[in-house]
C-alpha cells in the first residue's frame, strides 16, 4: 500500500472546479512533483491535503489514515508539514521563536504548567529547543538565530519557512514553490536541501515546482495537471516531453 | 558595548537575560518599594493607580499585543470583575475567595464573548465586543438588587486575612504585589507554547493551524485569561474608586485602555507598563500644570516686570481648566504616537538603550526598516 494515496479528489469553488478527480500515489522516500500551468489547481491539491479546504469528492489516505475529514490542526501531528507559496512566517516574532511554534504539535504541557512554568515546562522547552536546533545547523541559519522575521532578506525567509516545515518532524513534507523569488544560487542551494532532506533525514517529499530544472534535478516523478484534471504521470523526463503537457504550455 | 556569550539553552529561556539586566531590575523593585517612604499619600495614590491600570495594560495587551484580537469591550470586564467583588464582600465573604470568585465570573464572561471571536476579526470582533460592553452597562444600571444602580454602591476598604489594607501605602504593596504577580504569570505564559501559539495567530492563523495550533481553544483561552486579569484589576479598582456606578465602565474607559497599549507598545510586556504609567499619571499632571503654571509665571513676571509672561502663564491655565483638554491632549498623544512611533514608548525605549549601547556606533537608519504595523493595528 502507498504512503500517500489520493484517490479521485474534487473540490468546486462555485461553477469552477478546481481540482477534478485527480488520483497519484507519493512512495515513500520520494520526491513527488506536481507541475502545471497558473490556475491549474496545484496550490488547492496543496491546501486540500492540509485540510484548510474540504474536498467536494474523494479520499485523502496517509499512512494508513484517512485524513479526508481531519481537522486542519490535527494533521501537523500526524506527521504532514508544509510551506506556503507566499511565505507565511509570524513576522513580528524572532526566527527561533518561528521554529520553537512548529513544535506545537509535540507539546505535553497544559495551560495550568506553563502559567507557573513548572519545571516539566523548562525540561520540554530545552528538549525542543534541541530539535530546532538540528533544523537551524541543517539548514545554515545560526547567524539569523535572534532576528526578526520582518527583517530578513526574502531569501532567507524562504529557508526559514523551511525550517519550521523540518522542526514539526515530518514524513511528509509539502512544499509549495519552494524555488519562487529565488535567484540562481538560491535555486541551486534549495535542490541540494531538498535531496539532503529526502536522503538524508528520510522525508518524502510533495511539491510544486515551476523551475524545470530543479524539477528535473531533485523529483523522482511528476504529475502534470491542467485546469484542475491530470494531464501525464512519469519521470520529468517523460512528462516534459509528452505532448498533451507540451500543448498546455505552448498552445496548439 | 556589551556582549552576550550564550552557553546554555537556559539563557534563552531565564527571567532575566543576564545579570546586568537582573541588577536593574531589581533596582526598579528596590525604587518601587521604597517610593510610600518617600512620598506623600497623594501621590503613594496616584502610583496605586499605574498599577492597577497596569494589570488592565496586560490584560488588554495579551488580547491585542499579542493574539491580535481587538476589543473596545474591556472596561465591561473591569466592571464585572468590581461588582462582582464589591458584592460578594457585602454577603460577607472573606476577601480572597471573593476575588477568586470574582475573577471566575469574570473569565466565564470572557469564554463567552470569545466564542464570537472563533469566527470574527477585525471591526467586526471590535464591534461585537462593544456591543457586549453596552449591555453589561445596561444590566449594571438595571440589576439594583445587585449593583445598586445609578444609586451607586460603597465598597469597603480590604482586609485580608485579618490584616487591614485601608491606608495608602498598605494598599499600594498589595496593588503592586498583584501586578508583579500579574507580569510573572504572563511572562511565563509567553516563554512556553501558549504565548507562542497567540503570537503565531497574530501574525498568521493559516501557518499557525497547519503547525498545529488548534485556533479556537487558543483565541478562547486569550480571551478567557485577558478576562481574568481584567477581573483581578477590576477587584483592586473597586477598592480603589471606594464607590461603583454603572457610568464608570463606559466605552470610554475601553479606549482609554486601548490607548494605554497603543501608546505603551503593541506586542510587549514592557509597553503595558509604560502605558498604564502614561494613562494614570498624565490627568494629575495636567492637574498640577494648570495650578503651578499660572503661579510660576505670575511670579516670573513680577520677578523680572514683564506683564505678558504673567498673561500667557494665566492664558494657559485657563485652557487646561477646560473641559475636555485632557481627553483632547490624550487623542494628540495617540495620534502623534502612531505617526512617529508604531511601536509606543517600549520603541522609544529600545531605540534609546541601542543608542547608548553601542555608543558611538548607533547610526541614524538602524532602525528604518522598524517602522512597520502590528497586524491587529492594520484590521485585517
Amino acid at each position: 500500500m502507498s504512503f500517500f494515496a489520493v484517490d479521485n479528489l474534487s473540490i468546486n469553488f462555485g461553477g469552477i472546479k478546481a481540482v477534478d478527480g485527480v488520483t497519484f500515489d507519493v512512495n515513500k522516500g520520494e520526491v513527488f512533483t506536481i507541475i502545471g500551468p497558473n490556475g491549474a489547481g496545484k496550490t488547492t491539491i496543496f491546501n486540500l491535503v492540509s485540510r484548510i479546504y474540504q474536498p467536494t469528492g474523494g479520499t485523502l489516505v496517509f499512512d494508513g489514515t484517512d485524513i479526508t475529514n481531519v481537522a486542519p490542526h490535527r494533521i501537523a501531528a500526524l506527521g504532514i508539514a508544509r510551506t506556503f507559496q507566499n511565505i507565511e512566517l509570524f513576522e513580528h516574532a524572532t526566527l527561533l521563536q518561528n521554529l520553537l511554534l512548529a513544535r506545537h504539535a509535540h507539546k505535553k504541557s497544559n495551560f495550568f504548567s506553563e502559567l507557573l512554568f513548572l519545571p516539566s515546562v523548562r525540561q520540554m522547552e530545552l528538549e525542543h529547543r534541541e530539535a530546532v536546533e538540528k533544523a537551524i545547523d541543517f539548514l545554515d541559519l545560526q547567524q539569523y538565530r535572534d532576528s526578526f522575521i520582518v527583517n530578513l532578506p526574502y531569501g532567507v525567509r524562504k529557508v526559514t519557512e523551511l525550517a519550521r516545515a523540518l522542526c514539526t518532524d515530518p514524513k511528509l513534507l509539502l512544499l509549495d514553490e519552494p524555488s519562487s523569488g529565488l535567484n540562481v544560487e538560491e535555486t541551486e542551494d534549495m535542490a541540494f536541501w531538498i535531496q539532503d532532506i529526502r536522503n538524508l533525514l528520510g522525508i518524502t517529499v510533495l511539491m510544486v515546482e515551476h523551475d524545470m530544472s530543479l524539477v528535473s534535478a531533485v523529483s523522482d516523478r511528476v504529475l502534470a495537471l491542467n485546469y484542475g484534471r491530470p494531464l501525464a504521470m512519469g519521470t520529468p523526463a517523460e512528462v516534459q516531453s509528452h505532448p498533451e503537457v507540451v500543448r498546455a504550455y505552448l498552445g496548439g | 558595548m556589551r556582549f552576550q556569550f550564550k552557553t546554555s539553552y537556559n539563557q534563552d529561556i531565564r527571567l532575566f537575560k543576564d545579570r546586568v539586566d537582573a541588577g536593574w531590575y531589581s533596582l526598579l523593585a528596590l525604587a518601587v518599594v521604597a517610593l510610600p517612604m518617600l512620598m506623600s499619600d497623594y501621590y503613594v495614590g496616584e502610583a496605586t493607580w499605574v498599577f492597577i491600570y497596569g494589570i488592565c495594560g496586560v490584560s488588554l495587551m495579551v488580547l491585542v499585543g499579542y493574539t491580535g484580537l481587538v476589543s473596545l469591550g474591556h472596561a465591561a470586564f473591569l466592571g464585572i470583575g468590581a461588582y462582582a467583588h464589591a458584592y460578594f464582600l457585602k454577603q460577607g465573604i472573606p476577601w480572597i475567595p471573593s476575588v477568586v470568585l470574582a475573577v471566575a465570573i469574570t473569565t466565564a464572561s470572557g469564554l463567552v464573548v470569545g466564542l464570537p471571536a472563533l469566527r470574527m476579526t477585525g471591526i467586526y470582533l471590535a464591534i461585537a465586543t462593544l456591543a457586549f460592553s453596552v449591555i453589561i452597562q445596561e444590566v449594571f444600571s438595571r440589576w439594583e438588587s445587585v449593583t445598586h444602580g445609578f444609586a451607586g454602591m460603597p465598597v469597603e476598604k480590604p482586609t485580608i486575612l485579618g490584616i487591614a489594607f485601608h491606608d495608602e501605602g498598605p494598599f499600594y504593596y498589595l496593588c503592586l504585589f498583584f501586578l508583579a504577580v500579574v507580569l510573572w504569570l504572563t511572562r511565563n505564559l509567553l516563554r512556553s507554547p501558549t504565548g507562542r501559539a497567540w503570537i503565531a495567530i497574530r501574525d498568521s492563523e493559516i501557518a499557525a493551524q497547519s503547525m498545529g495550533v488548534n485556533l479556537a481553544i487558543y483565541k478562547s483561552i486569550a480571551f478567557a485569561y485577558s478576562a481574568a486579569l481584567m477581573g483581578l484589576a477590576g477587584a483592586l479598582f473597586a477598592h480603589k474608586i471606594a464607590y461603583l456606578a454603572p457610568d464608570i465602565f463606559t466605552i470610554l474607559l475601553s479606549i482609554q485602555f486601548l490607548l494605554l497599549v497603543i501608546v505603551g507598545g503593541l506586542g510587549s510586556l514592557h509597553g503595558a507598563v509604560f502605558g498604564a504609567i502614561f494613562v494614570a499619571l498624565l490627568p494629575p499632571l495636567i492637574a498640577i500644570l494648570r495650578d503651578s503654571i499660572p503661579a510660576s509665571m505670575n511670579d516670573a513676571a513680577a520677578a523680572m516686570n514683564i506683564k505678558v509672561l504673567a498673561l500667557i502663564g494665566d492664558g494657559v491655565g485657563n485652557f487646561l481648566k477646560k473641559p475636555g483638554v485632557e481627553a483632547g491632549i490624550f487623542g494628540l498623544i495617540l495620534v502623534l504616537v502612531i505617526l512617529l512611533e508604531p511601536l509606543g514608548m517600549y520603541g522609544r525605549w529600545v531605540k534609546i538603550r541601542v543608542f547608548f549601547s553601542t555608543f558611538p556606533m548607533y547610526r541614524g537608519a538602524t532602525f528604518k526598516r522598524q517602522k512597520t504595523y502590528m497586524r491587529s493595528e492594520r484590521l485585517r
